[in-house]
């Protein structure tokens, strides 16, 4: 939700910052579709906990279904490289996997975080997991957690009208998602030759 | 028997012709406006279909599928609850 929210408010600013709506069409994101079908491979997992208890070769069908849809997603990133606040996403994504993949494929969360949040009704525990349900996160105590500054440390709670548990690659995917937006709604983007010719 | 002279009979019917022509004039410019605001919702749906404005949506809808793929807060999409 909080990232929703950021996308909206990058785009309400720049429309604000004198942007149309109508120069994204220009913008010559490539294999966009790719994101969309990650979303898609994502989807199952955070709401419907599909997967879990379905191994292969010692790993849940779930887990490899997350991390492939961060490589479809990193795919996607690294043929746009060139367009700008993309370089930063992918460096948020990143930092997501990494954390991610060395904690169960799932970000992790502590407990007292997600009380702070009052999200533990939503926390179902499947085995020794205990998944936050609506989310990529499991709640894991600090002192078992890899990676503990790159999980979802900063917590914002009201007044702040989305109350939520974000990582420092959340971060960085917003700060970069805000810059392609104010650059290809305020301004055109640059088209070079080789994305022109393949854009789509 | 009480005839009705030109005198009186003229004003009444004029008045009458007068908000008849003020009604149609009325009707007409109430048509005239129903046409052009029916013309600039036509042209606003069919601006819609234009290939620039559903690449717009498209690639906004992408950005949007972007934010949710990459990002790992402890609440996903709208059903999330938070």
């Amino acid at each position: 939700v909080i990232l929703i929210a950021a996308v909206i408010v990058s785009t309400l600013i720049a429309l604000m910052r004198g942007g149309r709506l109508g120069r994204l069409a220009d913008l010559p994101l490539r294999y966009a579709w790719l994101a969309l079908a990650a979303v898609v491979l994502q989807y199952p997992l955070v709401y419907y906990n599909l997967g879990h208890g379905a191994i292969i070769l010692g790993v849940s069908v779930a887990n490899l279904v997350m991390v492939g849809s961060y490589i479809l997603l990193l795919w996607v990133l690294w043929a746009n490289r060139r367009l700008p606040g993309l370089p930063l996403v992918a460096l948020g994504v990143l930092c997501n996997l990494l954390v991610m993949t060395l904690n169960g494929g799932w970000m992790p969360i502590t407990p007292e975080a997600v009380a702070r949040l009052g999200h533990m009704p939503r926390v179902t525990t499947t085995g020794s997991v205990a998944k936050v349900w609506g989310a990529k996160d499991i709640m894991l105590p600090r002192a078992q957690t890899w990676l503990w500054p790159l999980s979802d440390v900063f917590v914002v709670t009201a007044p702040f009208p989305i109350p939520s548990a974000f990582s420092p690659g959340d971060v960085l995917v917003a700060v970069g998602l805000f810059w392609l937006l104010q650059q290809s709604l305020v301004k055109p983007v640059s088209q070079p030759a080789d994305v022109q010719e393949s854009a789509g | 028997m009480h005839f009705v002279s030109d005198s009186e009979s003229t004003p009444h019917y004029n008045g009458y012709e007068n908000r008849g022509s003020e009604s149609v004039l009325a009707d007409r410019n109430l048509l005239r406006e129903e046409h052009r605001m029916s013309n600039q919702l036509k042209a606003k749906l069919y601006s819609l279909s234009r290939p620039k404005t559903i690449r717009m949506i498209y690639l906004l809808v992408v950005v949007v599928a972007m934010a949710l793929a990459a990002g790992a807060p402890d609440a996903w999409g709208g059903g999330g609850g938070g």
